[in-house]
């Protein structure tokens, strides 16, 4: 049991105990004379001088300085603390150790990785009778390879079976996992290692979070750092792309960026480029040491028209050889395929818009045009959105695959102008409303919602204005459940509406896009209005060329169409059953193959890189690691189990402040009453005023 | 209060303690004075009081130089006049109120003592019908009331209102010169003061006084606490007078200050009785009463001898 204080900063008012002690001391120099009538006769005894800073009153110095001791306990707020409680750190009985062991793919540098087995090993043999040993595995996530186990050999295969992974570093998880075994561990002794080459990035993204781990009270936090003094690495940072046209065909050219994160420069550093496993290309470029950068411009790369285009930039393999490869996988012709279904009877109906979706190539548009009745289940496979200009929703079959290709994650566009749509089974009632006609004047849009992505291009100024548009005739849409009113006309009218139906949207323009019914298709915002309605109905998401290892994967995300893939197989030939309604995580750096569920055949890739921060080598001082996770007192006593009280409680519980009080305050009035009391009995000289 | 101050009061004495209580001074120095007043003081002088008091019928035996004819004139009756005293004696009160006198103790104020003796000595002096004056001193003279039958009212006035002076230091010397220039008459000369000063600087500056034959009594006020110095606690002493400070440790200086204190008044009472001046030393924490007729007896008996 100990003494503790809530408020320890008051105890500096201790320091108040030297007032009545050089009150003591000097009280007869300062108080007041007495008054003599003559100091003839004084004058003439002579004296010798007393030690005038003699203290004789000891039991007022005492009782004042008691007092004023009290007091001060008070204010600190004093409590008694319970042994197990104790924030010092316990020093015999059975031991609760977590190794933390660091497997991010730094650890892959040289030797790292075998030089933190043999710590961890040595901490598992070091393991005595009745001591209990979790290893817990740590990159972005942590992993327990064993938890709180005793036996050596369950732990030594478990540490054997361990290896680097390929993701980075943080540190708050498998802290967070052995605040976790600590807590809850019965052993009085606690520790925990930590194995790891301590990098600065992986730190430094957890360090807040790291710090408000607490530890139970007394547990000893030990860091063993197996970082190499200079380490010299390589980076291919990233590959960025410029796609062109040429001759009907999609090219490429790939730009890498390249860090050397090493100490020594590198004066001729071949970079090559492999495109579907052959070597296209290579450079030769120089990187200065300590963070010199340098970027690679490859030749240009003609695209399959079908299938995904595999490439990797290669620099040759150094210490750390994960981060010497770059793979990314292209895609095929990104454009976005639009079916126009004409139902305007022959007008000119679609001229409008085919005209403002073939312009452009990011993305750029596909459009096929059909008439009313025209549209074919063959031409669902081939687009993303179907434009239905005045035209009628089909029936039957059509409009079945219509729904199906809707509710998998394309898109419609109707563009009612004079036309009905009728009923669409399963999407929407067949609802009729009236035509509006406003004559010549027209009216002009009244509210947009810019917060929309459709708008959104355009909410800021003079980024496309909506309110020269006229428009002269248009259908009333009745509102329905499930619809968002994107663009109302002025007279209050709705112009644009979204419904979604399944992973797709259904959207509905209340006028035409031709020159009769508006003239909003002569205006400069038609265009990019046009291409971002329909970038938006067919739900376009630009392919990524690469991911980072650790980043999750939609299997629906890749669906081509109606094409879904059931089979994901790793770089090292695990598979993996898609979900679609799950996503895969990435753990193993190159190429992910996609196959379709049923037949097995492959049909596309996902290239997958490590993280590029974790090939800094920077270190971080273990010193500063430990310091930020060592418990405090106080975060100790917080931690001490679930019936543990908080500092505040035990203090509040023990109201110890409350007392001191009581007998400072009945210290001073006695000190008063003695004082005065001893003051009338030692001072025969009464100094009273005069009796007049 | 004092072993000697309860002895006395329970002997039927006056406290003074009890005696500052009383504001009026007149009423005071009767309650002192009544009751030793008949026959103690006999006049320096023989001879008729100029002070006119009544007339009484001539009785036979009765001087015909005391008829008053002015008066049978009016009335075709004979009559005497009579005059306030059948004594001529100037009595003078000289009261030191310099800073030292406004010393207090264990008792009552020095100054407040030596008021109240005056008031008695006056008071007493009026009974027997002398004339009555008063003058108070520092280093100069204060205040002067000069010797009137009729200034007994001014005189406890004035006694009523003084105060220790201010920062001046007490001076034998120069105040009683001054006083006896302003006494051209013979008369009774009370000095009232605590008289740190040298025996024989005392001695000279009386002597103008009883060079002018004046009849000189001395009364030497002392509060309890300067005789005994009774201090317990060493700190600074800061005279009254001149407000210098010296460290003293009482219990270090206790005995030697007592011996001082007694070889002064042992060395005053002998000059002063080879002198022939009537020298009183008073305890401050003494009945006044007491120390009032102690004195006057004394002093009547010694007059007898003398």
């Amino acid at each position: 049991m100990s003494l503790s204080f809530l408020v320890p900063a008051f105890l500096i008012g201790l320091a108040a105990l030297a007032v009545p002690i050089l009150i003591h001391l000097t009280r007869r120099q300062t108080k007041e004379s007495v008054d003599f009538p003559s100091l003839m006769f004084v004058a003439r005894v002579p004296h010798r001088s007393t030690a005038r800073r003699r203290i004789r009153n000891w039991p007022l110095l005492l009782m004042r300085c008691l007092a004023i001791a009290l007091i001060t306990l008070a204010f600190a707020r004093p409590f008694l603390q319970r042994e197990e409680a104790s924030a010092a750190p316990v020093l015999t009985g059975a031991r609760e150790t977590v190794i933390l062991l660091d497997r991010s793919y730094s650890m892959s540098y040289g030797d790292r990785w075998a030089r933190a087995k043999q710590e961890a090993s040595a901490r598992i043999e070091s393991m005595r009778t009745n001591d209990r040993v979790s290893l817990i595995l740590f990159d972005s996530r942590s992993e327990a390879a064993a938890e709180s186990s005793p036996d050596k050999a369950m732990l030594r295969a478990a540490l054997g079976a361990a290896g680097p992974s390929s993701r980075a570093t943080r540190y708050s998880p498998a802290l967070r996992y052995a605040e976790r075994l600590l807590t809850a561990s019965p052993h009085p002794r606690r520790e925990v290692v930590v194995i790891s080459d301590f990098q600065r990035n992986g730190w430094e993204k957890d360090a807040g979070e790291a710090r408000s781990i607490r530890f139970p009270a007394g547990t000893v936090i030990t860091p063993v750092s197996i970082g190499n003094p200079n380490p010299s690495n390589v980076v291919v940072g990233s590959v960025s792309f410029t796609r062109t046209l040429a001759a009907g065909r999609e090219r490429a050219v790939a730009t890498a960026r390249l860090v050397n994160q090493g100490d020594r420069a590198q004066p001729a550093l071949p970079v090559t480029l492999e495109i579907d496993g052959r070597r296209v290309d290579t450079r030769t470029v120089s990187l200065d040491a300590n963070g010199g950068t340098a970027t690679v411009e490859f030749a240009p790369v003609t695209l399959t028209e079908t299938g995904v285009t595999r490439g990797v930039v290669r620099t040759p393999a150094d210490s750390l050889p994960a981060d010497n490869n770059y793979f990314f996988g292209l895609s095929p012709d990104q454009r976005i395929g639009v079916v126009l279904v004409d139902g305007s009877g022959g007008g000119q109906g679609n001229f409008f818009l085919e005209r403002a979706l073939s312009i452009g190539d990011t993305p750029g548009f596909r459009t096929v045009s059909r008439p009313e009745g025209g549209l074919t289940a063959a031409d669902l496979t081939q687009a993303s959105v179907v434009v239905l200009n005045q035209a009628r929703i089909p029936g039957g079959e059509l409009g079945n695959r219509l729904r199906t290709f809707v509710e998998n994650g394309g898109g419609v566009l109707m563009l009612l102008g004079d036309s009905r749509t009728g009923g669409w089974e399963g999407v929407m009632p067949d609802r009729r409303g009236s035509a509006v006609d406003h004559g010549d004047a027209g009216i002009a849009l009244g509210f947009i919602d810019f917060g929309h992505p459709a708008f959104s291009a355009f909410s800021t100024p003079r980024s496309g204005d909506f309110t020269g548009a006229r428009f002269y005739r248009y259908r009333q849409l009745p509102s329905g459940t499930n619809q968002r009113v994107l663009a109302r006309f002025s007279d209050g009218g709705t112009a644009l509406t979204e419904q979604p139906v399944g992973k797709g949207r259904v959207m509905v323009w209340a006028a035409s896009m031709d020159a009769d019914a508006t003239d909003l298709a002569v205006q400069p915002v038609f265009l990019p209005f046009m291409h971002e309605l329909v970038k938006h109905a067919s739900g376009y998401a630009q392919a990524r060329p690469a991911f980072t290892v650790g980043d999750p994967f939609d299997p629906a995300a890749a669906a081509v169409a109606s094409q879904q893939f059931g089979l994901a197989i790793s770089p090292s030939g695990d598979r993996f059953e898609l979900d679609q309604q799950a996503t895969l995580t990435l753990d193993e750096p190159g190429f992910y193959q996609l196959r379709d569920g049923r037949s097995g055949a492959g049909s596309s890739v996902v290239a997958v890189n490590v993280d590029p921060t974790e090939s800094n080598m920077e270190a971080v001082p273990a010193t500063e690691v430990v310091s930020a996770i060592t418990p405090r007192p106080e975060a100790g006593s917080r931690s001490g189990g679930p019936l543990a009280l908080t500092l505040q409680d035990k203090e509040r519980e023990q109201s110890a402040w409350w007392y001191l009080v009581v007998v400072g305050f009945l210290l001073l009035a006695a000190e008063t009453a003695i004082s005065n009391w001893r003051k009338r009995e030692s001072s025969v000289v009464s100094r009273q005023s005069p009796v007049r | 209060m004092p072993s000697y101050a309860r002895n006395f009061a329970s002997a039927g004495f006056l406290d003074p303690k009890v005696l500052g209580r009383i504001g009026n001074l007149e009423l005071l120095a009767r309650t002192v004075v009544d009751g030793f007043i008949n026959g103690l003081h006999r006049a320096p002088y023989l001879g008729m009081s100029i002070d006119f008091a009544e007339h009484r019928s001539y009785n036979p035996g009765d001087d015909i130089r005391r008829v008053d004819w002015k008066l049978y004139a009016r009335t075709d009756r004979y009559y005497v006049k009579e005059f306030e005293a059948d004594t001529n004696a100037n009595f003078m009160a000289v009261l030191d109120v310099s800073r030292s006198m406004s010393y207090t103790g264990s008792g009552i104020p020095k100054l407040d003592y030596a008021r109240f003796l005056a008031a008695c000595l006056m008071y007493f002096s009026r009974e027997q019908r002398d004339r009555v004056g008063l003058a108070t001193f520092d280093a100069d003279i204060v205040d002067y009331v000069p010797p009137s039958a009729k200034h007994l009212e001014v005189i406890l006035h004035t006694l009523n209102r003084i105060e220790a002076a201010k920062g001046q230091r007490g001076e034998l010397a120069p105040a009683l010169v001054r006083v006896a220039d302003r006494l051209r008459r013979r008369g009774i000369i009370a000095l009232i003061s605590d008289f740190y000063e040298e025996p024989d600087a005392i001695m000279e500056a009386v002597k103008p006084l009883r060079a002018r034959g004046h009849d000189l009594m001395v009364f030497h006020l002392l509060d309890p606490t300067e005789i005994e110095f009774p201090f317990t606690d060493a700190t600074n002493f800061r005279e009254l007078e001149t407000g210098e400070r010296t460290p003293v440790v009482p219990e270090n200086m206790r005995v030697r200050y007592r011996e001082l204190v007694q070889e002064h008044i042992a060395a005053l009472t002998q000059k002063f009785s080879q002198n022939r001046v009537d020298y009183a030393m008073f305890n401050t924490g003494m009945p006044l009463d007491y120390a009032l007729f102690t004195f006057l007896s004394a002093r009547e008996r010694l007059n007898r001898v003398r």
